[in-house]
């Protein structure tokens, strides 16, 4: 998996977890680890730095989405979202976005 | 048609508006001590020299300082868009502070700054001016004009600094019930010593610390949630990731009340002082703007006296905070709510049980007992009729002693001062002695006998 890869997978879950403006410590620090996991080289400052870019941006899910194209990378996408956002109970609003991320993957094509 | 109508507010009744935003004195320096921080001071001095006629107030620091240009766009009203973000640091918010915060207090204000290596530069405001030719007029005094403002400070070898100097004071009362002048500034600068001593405490201490000054005295900081005592309890913290940072949350109890320095408990208010300002304590780029008050989340109790919650906020989501014009109050956005109610029930219940262990030595005392009925809602203090010293007083008596001795105790707990415990509890639990007691009853009823 490449970083710009990474990074959108990283956006995609950030958009699921900051359903109103904020991400938790708890749900960043899941975020974090299950990204090492996925990727051992992967450094905090590069997952800080991705995070103060999607705060900055004013791309909404559907843009990050459409970046993720292959269906190995989607699946943990959306570990990656569920885990994290369920990490402090799964917001209504977390889990409506959890939902349509899996509406729109399935009306686009796969790689 | 439609057609668009220009319609510029009349200055006249414009400046009578922001002179009403408000403020109290506090408030109204501690937003004029927010630029001087911006400006990265390292010293701050507030000064108001007694005994003027007319009386005056100057706040002088050695922060970066501004040439002629920037000194007449920040005198403009509302310099910045409150929607532009703000450089950490910055703890400005609308551009308005400095001019409405001046206009609550004095009817002219009078700013005078250096920047390193330009001349010093001046400009007024003088709100009968204003109101004289209906316009903004802002004078921009020449070098030997800027030498004649009373109380000047800054001159041509000064290396950096802003002075700003409040005359024509609206904050002093007038009339005849008035106080003097000078008494009624000892007062306000009284309050503003503690004010700043509070809200700017963080900037006190530690690496690129500022000092500041009242009328030449330094000011020393009150730490809120008293870190350094014995008996201090640091509780759960967490952070919140948000646009331009973290809101961070850290719970905190205070010493109980007998364990506190008597000084330390006196800054922060008393025992009535420090039960009042419970709560959430909210930093904006480490400026304290809200003193304890739970916003809604949470009753004030007795028995949460020592609860604190400390959150930090950046300056990036004021937007979502609802801070005013003063800085001086704000709206807690619902996620963070939601966050913080997890929090309160901790700092809550530890100042609970901080309170109640030492309840708990009262119960277990062999002279009182404390009778609570959960149906009626009651608690009830009475002489326990188990102490081994009454039995053996009792015992040895005729019957009609004994039932004296039974009605005086009853008497005697249904006339404990219960009002009067509470309320010296509240305002000076230190100065109650019980250990000294023995004594004193001993010597008078022995009097009283023989």
């Amino acid at each position: 998996m490449d970083i710009d890869q990474i990074s959108a997978c990283i956006k995609v879950a950030a958009c699921i977890c900051a359903r109103d403006g904020l991400i938790s410590q708890a749900e960043e620090e899941m975020m974090f680890k299950l990204v090492l996991e996925k990727i051992p080289e992967y450094q905090l400052e590069q997952f800080n730095q991705v995070i103060d870019e999607f705060f900055d941006s004013t791309d909404q899910i559907e843009d990050y989405l459409r970046k993720i194209t292959t269906p190995e990378i989607r699946k943990f996408t959306l570990h990656l979202s569920e885990v994290s956002a369920s990490v402090d109970g799964l917001d209504i609003r977390e889990n409506i976005a959890l939902q349509k991320a899996h509406i729109i993957w399935m009306e686009m094509p796969n790689e | 048609m439609s057609r668009i109508e220009h319609l510029s507010p009349d200055p006249k009744s414009h400046v009578k508006t922001l002179m009403r935003i408000g403020y109290n004195m506090s408030s109204a320096v501690a937003d004029i001590l927010d630029n001087s921080i911006a400006a990265d001071s390292k010293k701050i001095e507030i000064y108001s020299p007694p005994g003027l006629e007319e009386p005056l107030i100057s706040i002088l620091d050695d922060g970066y300082g501004m040439d002629a240009e920037e000194l007449i766009e920040n005198m403009r009203i509302g310099c910045k868009d409150p929607s532009d973000e703000r450089e950490k640091g910055d703890l400005g918010r609308f551009g308005s502070g400095m001019k409405t915060a001046s206009f609550s207090q004095a009817r002219r204000l009078t700013v005078i700054s250096k920047k390193s290596g330009e001349s010093v530069v001046a400009a007024i405001w003088d709100i009968d001016k204003i109101e004289e030719t209906n316009s903004w007029c802002l004078e921009i005094l020449d070098e030997h004009e800027v030498s004649l403002i009373p109380a000047i400070q800054i001159d041509e070898e000064t290396e950096q600094g802003t002075q700003l100097v409040w005359e024509k004071l609206t904050c002093l009362q007038t009339g005849s019930h008035a106080l003097d002048h000078d008494t009624e500034l000892a007062s306000l600068l009284a309050d503003l010593n503690q004010y700043i001593a509070l809200h700017f405490h963080r900037f006190m201490e530690g690496k690129g610390k500022c000092d500041f000054y009242l009328n030449n005295q330094k000011i020393i900081p009150i730490d809120p949630f008293m870190t350094k005592s014995d008996g201090y309890q640091e509780g759960r913290s967490e952070r919140l990731r948000c646009k331009g940072g973290y809101i961070i949350i850290q719970t905190h109890v205070l010493p109980h009340f007998n364990r506190m320095n008597k000084q330390d408990m006196e800054r922060l208010g008393g025992a009535g002082g420090i039960t009042q300002n419970q709560g959430l304590y909210i930093y904006r780029e480490n400026r304290l703007i809200n003193a304890g008050g739970w916003l809604g989340l949470a009753k004030n109790s007795q028995l949460g006296a020592l609860a604190r919650v400390q959150i930090d906020v950046p300056t990036s989501i004021d937007h979502e905070w609802s801070t005013d014009v003063k800085k001086s109050s704000l709206q807690l956005p619902p996620r963070v709510k939601k966050e913080l109610k997890k929090f309160l029930s901790d700092p809550i219940k530890r100042s609970k049980r901080t309170h109640s262990y030492r309840g708990t030595v009262d119960t277990a005392n062999k002279f009182w007992k404390i009778c609570e009925d959960e149906n009626d809602g009651t608690i009830t203090y009475q002489i326990d009729p188990e102490n081994d010293n009454l039995r053996t007083i009792l015992e040895g008596g005729t019957d009609e002693n004994k039932t004296r001795i039974i009605r005086y105790l009853i008497s005697l707990s249904k006339n404990i001062p219960l009002n009067h415990i509470y309320q010296k509890m509240s305002e000076k639990p230190k100065d109650i002695n019980q250990e000294d007691i023995d004594s004193r009853v001993l010597e008078s009823i022995i009097k009283n006998l023989f």
